[in-house]
């Protein structure tokens, strides 16, 4: 079963995001999805789905409360999930590999290895990225720095690695 | 388990404050935040189980008052037995006179997350507010692992407060979260109910908060090896009980001189300044003689709950109950019952009351009636004097003082009968009784906080002061009246051949003759074949209320006989009458009687109140006083057989 837990949508009060490990879904609007799910979706009880970087973003209808309805779209979520290439998604016209890839990188970038990397007085910033491959530059404190490579994989790869499965590799430009 | 007779304040709780009720896992910390929270001195150790019942406490943070209240600990919210049950009626308001909680603070040890996740599941499903106070961060960082609390908080939908209460840190933000408990944020959506979706819901949270357990812990491993080996384990455990009454003979003489001194000093004051004879003999023979004579035991109390709460904060006490489960798996017991049986080293009264962690109601009247042969810290007073009697502090074993040893050996006979009778009343009642799984978590070794060991040194001793300002202070004086009465004009003295100015035969006089007299000498055909005189047996029926009240009628006799010398007195004391005149009263066999009488005799009234509470019927305390009474008689004879016969058969030292 893949493992998966609601979280509150701010601004949203109708929807739950329910986290997912990185590389289940590709992201966007959920067209189609089989099963009791998609009877849901169909029947109006669950009223919008989205993919975003965090998980899957389910909004229900009017009508139908979370304390309600909750355990059932549950079920049907974990059971759709097991059939995750049978699920149809609207990518949109800016969801190339590359993008999802840059995307990612500016996240992790911005988040806990970024801070890291700030807090030691250096600074990063992408420079590309392309093929699976995210290149980033380090200045400040960490030019020339010994642990650099170190801090590269063990912090940007791994985190990146998480959010952007398909990742080849992290290098310095 | 230091938990001493009587104590557990339990404030009365204003009803305008909101109630915030601590609920988690054993050995979460509980009680620690608890004691932080409301400046009050509940006892904790690194041990579960150590919370039973529920403990109250105020606390007021900007003007905003809350009760806060200590539950047990407690794996899941479908209760196995009472103190379980305590928790899940405490939670759901069905308790009666008291509704349900307003708030919630769910303790959850960082080290076990996975494993609580599973209460914090179900507490979540109450739908109460609900804080999650985060504990022990520390040690899981040491042994690398990591949380994310903020992303913890978000995930599980609910404030998240890390607290390391041993050292204070985190309880500040504690107290203001609480403040705006009506705020809380709560989940939208329950946890599943669904086993494989509990589970694939706990590996998301963990996920979530990037939670890498702590690795396991290698120095405890390491020390857990020889520990909890089934040889070295088991000598290791009696060289460590060996050490400890060595310890509290060789250490807490120094500290008992200052005692005697101070209460010498106080006898001297009493001797000049109070006119009225009468009142100078009560305080004189009864309050400085009597209970005086008991407090001077306050060092050896004090010295062994440090050393019991030393090796409960180390974690040491786990081990030795994980090693007893053998011996009482063999005894048809469960491991919870050790627990329960632990306490009773302390006092028996935490002892029954630990038995609500029981199952079985067959298992807690089993180790209800053992509990009570378990040695308590009441009968420490009382084997002291007596071992000093019968040995000299210079004999020696090798390097080790004889008088550890023989005390030593006291408590092991108390724990083996403890043991042997809880079988046989396991086997008379429960033929065929399942034993119950029983969980027992081994905490790393911690080095444990001054606090928490001081804490534990304050509670013994003012629970040891209380005790000795109440009961045996009211039994003594009763007794001081029975040994004083009738009074006596000097006419009669005369009559009776004394010189009514020789103080020394006047007060043997009037004790020989005394209403206690009368009494002790008509008990006499029961106690004689243990060779105790009929001040012995005053001692020992003074003794049914509290035992140290044995060691108070006995000062007041002696100090009575010789009140510059009363220790002398004691071992000079002989038999004034009877068949036995002119022979020492404390003499081997006598002595060898009164410590096997007092291993066996449930001579504790709170005892046989609490086992009435805790069983609702007279039936078993009755019991449990009937054989006890029997088996003391029946082993103090047959110690006082052994000892002359081999007195009779060695050379008399």
């Amino acid at each position: 079963m893949i493992p998966t837990h609601p979280e509150a949508v701010a601004g949203e009060p109708d929807s739950l995001r329910w986290i997912l490990p990185a590389g289940i879904l590709p992201e966007g609007d959920v067209l189609a999805v089989p099963g009791v799910l998609g009877a849901l979706l169909a029947a109006g009880t669950v009223q919008q789905m989205r993919v975003d970087h965090a998980g899957l973003v389910i909004g229900l209808g009017q009508g139908a409360t979370w304390p309600g309805e909750g355990a059932a779209v549950r079920a049907a979520l974990h059971a759709a999930l097991n059939q995750a290439g049978a699920w149809t998604l609207d990518e949109g016209p800016d969801r190339s590999t590359d993008a999802r890839l840059r995307a990612a990188t500016e996240a992790v970038l911005a988040g806990r290895a970024g801070d890291f990397i700030r807090s030691h007085g250096g600074s990063i910033a992408l420079v590309s990225a392309r093929d699976g491959v995210a290149t980033v530059r380090l200045r400040g404190a960490c030019a020339g720095c010994p642990a650099v490579s170190l801090t590269l994989r063990a912090r940007v790869e791994r985190d990146l690695r998480e959010a952007y499965p398909q990742l080849r590799a992290v290098r310095a430009g | 388990m230091t938990d001493s007779c009587h104590g557990g304040g339990t404030t009365s709780v204003a009803s305008d404050a909101a109630r915030v009720v601590l609920v988690g896992s054993p050995n979460a910390g509980k009680t620690s935040i608890f004691n932080r929270l409301t400046g009050l001195n509940a006892k904790t150790g690194n041990y579960p189980g150590v919370t039973v019942g529920r403990s109250t406490g105020l606390l007021t943070v900007d003007s905003l008052r809350f009760s806060i209240e200590d539950l047990p600990g407690t794996y899941g919210l479908s209760p196995i037995s009472p103190d379980e049950q305590v928790v899940v009626s405490a939670l759901s308001g069905a308790l009666p006179g008291i509704g349900s909680p307003d708030a919630l603070v769910l303790v959850v040890d960082a080290t076990t997350l996975r494993r609580s996740l599973h209460l914090v599941a179900e507490v979540l499903a109450l739908h109460q507010p609900t804080l999650i106070a985060l504990t022990l961060t520390d040690e899981l960082g040491a042994r690398g692992g990591t949380l994310d609390s903020a992303a913890l908080g978000r995930a599980l939908g609910v404030p998240v407060v890390g607290v390391i209460a041993h050292r204070g840190l985190g309880i500040a933000e504690l107290r203001s979260a609480l403040t705006s408990w009506r705020e809380w944020s709560r989940p939208v959506l329950d946890a599943p109910a669904d086993a494989a979706e509990l589970a694939a819901w706990v590996d998301s949270v963990l996920l979530t908060a990037r939670y890498r357990p702590a690795g396991p812990d290698r120095r405890t491993a390491r020390i857990d090896a020889v520990l909890l080996h089934p040889v070295w384990g088991t000598l290791v455990f009696a060289a460590v009980m060996v050490a400890f009454f060595q310890v509290i003979f060789a250490f807490a003489a120094p500290l008992q001189g200052l005692v005697e001194v101070l209460f010498a000093g106080l006898a001297d004051l009493v001797d000049r300044f109070v006119p009225w004879p009468w009142l100078a003999g009560l305080l004189g023979d009864a309050v400085l003689g009597g209970v005086g004579g008991v407090v001077i035991f306050l060092p050896q109390i004090l010295l062994m709950f440090l050393l019991v709460s030393v090796l409960e904060g180390i974690g040491y006490m786990s081990r030795a109950a994980f090693l007893m489960d053998r011996v009482m798996g063999a005894a048809g017991l469960e491991g919870r019952a050790f627990v329960a049986l632990l306490s009773s080293f302390a006092c028996a009264v935490p002892g029954i009351m630990a038995t609500r962690t029981l199952p079985s109601a067959k298992d807690r009247i089993a180790t209800m009636m053992a509990a009570p042969l378990m040695t308590c810290s009441a009968r420490l007073p009382v084997y002291i004097l007596l071992i000093g009697l019968l040995v000299s502090p210079d004999e020696r074993f090798g390097p080790l003082q004889v008088q550890g040893l023989v005390m030593f050996a006291l408590y092991l006979l108390g724990a083996l009968s403890a043991m042997v009778a809880a079988w046989i009343v396991k086997a008379v009642q429960d033929r065929d009784g399942l034993l119950m799984p029983f969980y027992m978590e081994m905490p790393p070794y911690r080095i444990p906080t001054l606090r928490s060991i001081a804490l534990s040194m304050w509670g013994s001793a003012t629970a040891f002061l209380r005790k000795c300002g109440s009961i045996i202070l009211v039994t003594t004086i009763l007794l001081w009246l029975l040994l004083n009465l009738p009074l006596h004009t000097d006419a009669e003295l005369r009559a009776a051949g004394l010189d009514p100015a020789d103080d020394g035969a006047v007060s043997a006089y009037v004790l020989d003759t005394s209403a206690a007299g009368a009494i002790g000498r008509a008990v006499e055909p029961v106690f004689d074949p243990l060779g105790f005189d009929w001040r012995v047996n005053v001692g020992v029926l003074a003794s049914l209320s509290a035992r140290e009240t044995f060691v108070a009628t006995l000062g007041q006799i002696a100090s009575a006989t010789d009140p510059d010398n009363p220790a002398d007195a004691l071992a000079a004391m002989t038999y004034t009458d009877g068949a036995h005149e002119g022979e020492p009263v404390f003499s081997a066999p006598t002595v060898a009687a009164l410590l096997v009488f007092f291993v066996y005799a449930l001579q504790c009234m709170s005892t046989v109140g609490v086992m009435r509470r805790e069983t609702g019927s007279w039936r078993w305390p009755l019991i449990a006083f009937g054989y006890m009474f029997a088996l003391a008689w029946l082993g103090a004879w047959l110690a006082h057989g052994a000892v002359l016969l081999a007195t009779a058969a060695g050379p008399t030292p």
